[in-house]
């Protein structure tokens, strides 16, 4: 509760004035014989005032009460018949930042916002969320405080996706008393957003927009000196749009051209660029409703032989590395992981005949020790089970000699059996890729057919996770890296620091090898440096759901009044006032009683 | 004092109940009761602690096995002794209380006078301030007309000191009228008693005013007590009216209970009566009776 008009209350001094004036001398005088008889009968009203209150303390009471009460009155209070806290959540996905008339979608949602605050009672709590791929609280704040409207004049349009569903359960959890949604979104037809306490407010103008929707490479080849990019362009507006695409790798242009989409159709185009690591932007010279999805980037990793360790290989894996020309054979190691020489990187370490995994963090390729006295050669069979060493030709019937290995390979892929033992493993141990191959390569028929040195080879490349770290995100998603190891039993001896598209630091978690970054709200190119290197990645705006600003909005939140009815203040002064006025009668009815009773007598 | 026709109402009355004075050769109005030689046989009455034994009839109670006396008649003077309360309590009223204190006081002692009987008044506050020695003779009546005409309401009263000093000046026996409000705590009861200790016959007449009997009180009021400047005021309401009046008919009924236990006349006279309702009131009191 608050009080409208709180200088009113400088007024209760006056009841002091009351209390005082009951022990004030009365105006009448006279003079008796003597004071005896009326001392038997009369109240001693000369006794000091608290004698004096406490006798006349039913009159004192009344006339307080009626002061009181008139006193309150006006000063106006105000009483908030529900719960004084509500959650007010702000869209801050990508479509947010869609212009009309100068004014984003987000300005007009603040201008509703602040609206709305200002019919709620000036003692509500609010809680302002933002929901943009994660739900952000922004902060408490009293309806009245001013940090709230600083809050939302620092609120930012993200290039991710909206989670707002995501924000507005987790709002319901706090149990607020309304909840408001302020979305360019239509409410979701389901229970969370659809029950009564949500209101939802829509945002923002129909408009025309065009987005650059695909920029991919294809397959890149650790061989091939060129590649291909594939844009797409896509026109989400009433009409065909003529605009400009350039394609830069690294900084120079690689392609301008115009193109014309037509009206809510895609446009695709195929550029080939050199194979060089580095970043390829596409742009669309265009003015439209969205800035943000005119630009698009993609990161070209680095590419080149895949470098292999091999620990006391047999000629047939040996020979079946060499005939890769994407491998590159490193000096050997022995077993126990020293090496003659200089110990350069290995993307993939192959331990021929080991019975445990070489010390390190790399990746391995494992053949089991051999007995002494070789199986019988039973056929392969391929599981079926989903795997990408399963693109390799079929290993179906193709004879090998099994070497049984005992230990538990987790969550591993078993991708053919002999003999129905588990030939062909593919698992992880720890943040390392194992391929464990249960066979003997030494015993010729299997590792004279083409099918060996094609294992050996999806293997290596399977194992040397060039796929496993992503380049390429979209915004909001977080990125997850495993750190590669730069010697034979390291990890990166620093924390790696990522940088933003804006040069600042992003926060990052580094443990167990991995890196993880969950800021990855705005799009744009970002750097992660450890141990003196620097990798890239690119966070690109989320288009899907965001880039279609044509979509219908309907404004439900006129239907909702009823809702801030309940939140709006009911002034108390007319019960006051009628509650003086009851006090006032009950006091003259007193009053009026003992008069009479006196004259009657 | 006293106007034509208010003398023509007291020439009709004589004071009666008055016990005989011994002293005095003159004959007076009043017809003694006492037995003794010579005297003319009056009535028998009934034995009354206090009488003489020897005027017990005795062959009265041999045969009716009943103690009476014989009263004789005999022609002596009656003893009136007036005191009159003039502290400041008598000021009070509209008319004051005391202006019918001294009218009743001099109508007493002209009755007395008239009839031959020796009359004296005393003025009293917390002692006896101004005094007429008992006399006889139509001088008296002056001497007490122009004392009582200077009487003025001022000072504390003390009744019961008062009277204790007059009975230890006088004694009996003779009639005491007392004229007072007797509104003070305990009021004049013991010295009522002293009188009746001294053989003297007390009166009371307690004159209040009307405003004392119905006090106007309809709002807080300050009370203020006339004898006392120094004393606190008392703050009432109409609501302590109703317990006031309770109080005053208390105390009055205490007086008259007293006095009726003594069979001493009593009478309660508001300052506003007029001379006529006082003589009744005496009257009916037995202060007074038509003169034969």
């Amino acid at each position: 509760m608050n009080l409208a008009n709180p200088t009113a209350l400088w007024l209760l001094p006056l009841l002091l004035l009351l209390l005082l004036a009951r022990g004030r001398r009365p105006e009448a005088q006279q003079h008796v014989a003597t004071l005896h008889l009326w001392r038997a009968a009369a109240r001693d009203l000369v006794a000091p005032a608290p004698r004096r209150l406490r006798r006349d303390w039913l009159a004192v009471v009344i006339q307080s009460a009626f002061l009181l009460l008139l006193i309150a009155s006006l000063a106006r209070p105000m009483l908030s018949t529900r719960g004084s806290r509500i959650v007010v959540i702000v869209d801050l996905s990508a479509s947010m930042g869609a212009r009309h008339d100068g004014a984003t979608r987000l300005d007009a949602a603040r201008s509703r916002i602040a609206g709305l605050v200002a019919t709620v009672p000036r003692g509500t709590r609010i809680q302002l969320i933002g929901a943009h791929a994660v739900a952000e609280a922004m902060g408490e704040f009293s309806a009245s405080d001013p940090a709230f409207e600083r809050a939302l004049g620092e609120l930012r349009v993200s290039d991710a996706a909206g989670a707002i569903e995501t924000a507005v359960e987790g709002a319901q959890a706090l149990q607020p008393a309304a909840i408001y949604v302020f979305s360019d979104m239509p409410r979701p037809v389901i229970a969370s957003a659809s029950t009564p306490e949500v209101e939802w407010t829509a945002v923002g103008d129909p408009a025309d927009n065009v987005a650059i929707t695909t920029l991919g490479l294809g397959d890149l080849s650790s061989i091939e000196r060129v590649a291909e990019v594939l844009l797409s362009v896509r026109n989400y507006g009433s009409e065909a749009v003529t605009t400009t695409v350039t394609i830069e790798q690294n900084g120079s242009v690689v392609r301008r051209e115009p193109v014309t989409v037509s009206s809510r159709s895609v446009t695709a185009l195929v550029t080939t660029i050199e194979n060089l690591p580095g970043i390829v932007t596409a742009r669309l010279d265009v003015n439209d409703a969205l800035p943000a999805d005119n630009t698009r980037a993609v990161v070209v990793p680095a590419s080149g032989p895949i470098r292999v360790r091999l620990m006391a290989g047999s000629f047939f894996v040996e020979r079946a590395l060499s005939v890769h020309p994407g491998v590159s054979i490193v000096p050997a190691a022995r077993l126990d992981g020293t090496a003659k020489g200089s110990v350069e990187e290995a993307d993939v370490v192959v331990c021929d005949g080991c019975t445990t995994l070489p010390p390190g963090n790399a990746n391995v390729l494992i053949f089991p020790p051999r007995p002494s006295r070789p199986a019988e050669p039973v056929p392969l069979t391929m599981t079926g089970e989903e795997h990408p060493l399963r693109e390799l030709p079929t290993l179906d019937g193709f004879a090998v000699v099994p070497v049984p290995r005992e230990g538990d390979f987790g969550d591993g892929f078993v991708i053919a059996r002999a003999g129905g033992i588990p030939a062909v493993l593919a698992y992880a141990s720890g943040v390392r890729r194992v391929v464990d191959l249960r066979l003997d390569p030494t015993v010729p028929g299997f590792a004279l057919t083409p099918a060996f040195p094609m294992l050996v080879a999806s293997a290596v490349e399977w194992l040397a996770a060039r796929d496993r770290n992503a380049v390429t995100l979209v915004a909001g998603v977080p990125l997850r890296w495993v750190m590669p190891a730069t010697s034979a039993s390291s990890v990166p001896s620093s924390i790696p620091a990522v940088v933003g598209p804006d040069g600042r630091p992003v926060p990052a978690t580094f443990a167990g090898g991995v890196l993880s970054v969950v800021s990855t709200r705005a799009a744009g190119i970002y750097r992660v440096r450890a141990d003196g290197s620097e990798r890239t990645f690119a966070v690109n705006p989320a288009t899907d759901g965001e880039s279609d600003l044509l979509r219908e909005i309907t404004d439900d939140s006129a239907g909702n009044s009823a809702l801030q009815s309940h939140l709006r203040e009911r002034e108390l002064t007319p019960f006051l006032l009628l509650a003086a006025l009851v006090v006032l009668a009950a006091e003259s009815q007193r009053r009026y009683g003992r008069v009479r009773a006196v004259r009657l007598s | 004092m006293l106007s034509a026709d208010e003398v023509h109402l007291l020439d009709r009355l004589v004071l009666s109940g008055l016990p005989a004075s011994a002293a005095g050769s003159s004959s007076g109005v009043r017809r003694a009761r006492q037995r003794g030689a010579g005297l003319e046989f009056h009535e028998y009455r009934h034995y009354q602690p206090g009488d003489d034994p020897r005027s017990i009839d005795w062959t009265v109670e041999a045969r009716l096995q009943q103690l009476v006396v014989r009263v004789g008649r005999a022609d002596v003077h009656a003893r009136l002794h007036v005191l009159v309360d003039v502290s400041a309590s008598m000021g009070v009223g509209t008319p004051q209380k005391l202006l019918c204190a001294t009218k009743l006081a001099a109508a007493l002692c002209y009755v007395a006078v008239e009839r031959r009987d020796v009359a004296g008044v005393s003025m009293f506050r917390d002692a006896i301030t101004h005094s007429v020695p008992s006399a006889a003779g139509r001088p008296q009546t002056l001497r007490v007309f122009d004392m009582l005409g200077a009487a003025a309401a001022s000072g504390r009263s003390a009744v019961d000191r008062a009277l204790v000093a007059y009975g230890a000046a006088v004694r009996g026996p003779g009639l005491v009228v007392v004229l007072s409000d007797f509104l003070e705590p305990g009021s004049g009861l013991e010295g009522v008693q002293y009188l009746l200790h001294r053989g003297l016959t007390p009166a009371l007449v307690q004159i209040v005013a009307p405003e004392e009997l119905e006090p106007d009180i309809s709002s807080r009021t300050a009370l203020f007590d006339v004898e006392d400047a120094m004393a606190t005021p008392l703050v009432v309401d109409e609501a302590a009216v109703d317990a006031y009046r309770a109080s005053m008919a208390e105390h009055t009924e205490s007086l008259r209970a007293f006095c009726l236990t003594r069979g001493l006349p009593w009478m309660r006279v508001e300052s506003t009566a007029a001379l006529t309702e006082l003589l009744s009131a005496a009257e009916r009191a037995g202060v007074f009776t038509a003169y034969a």
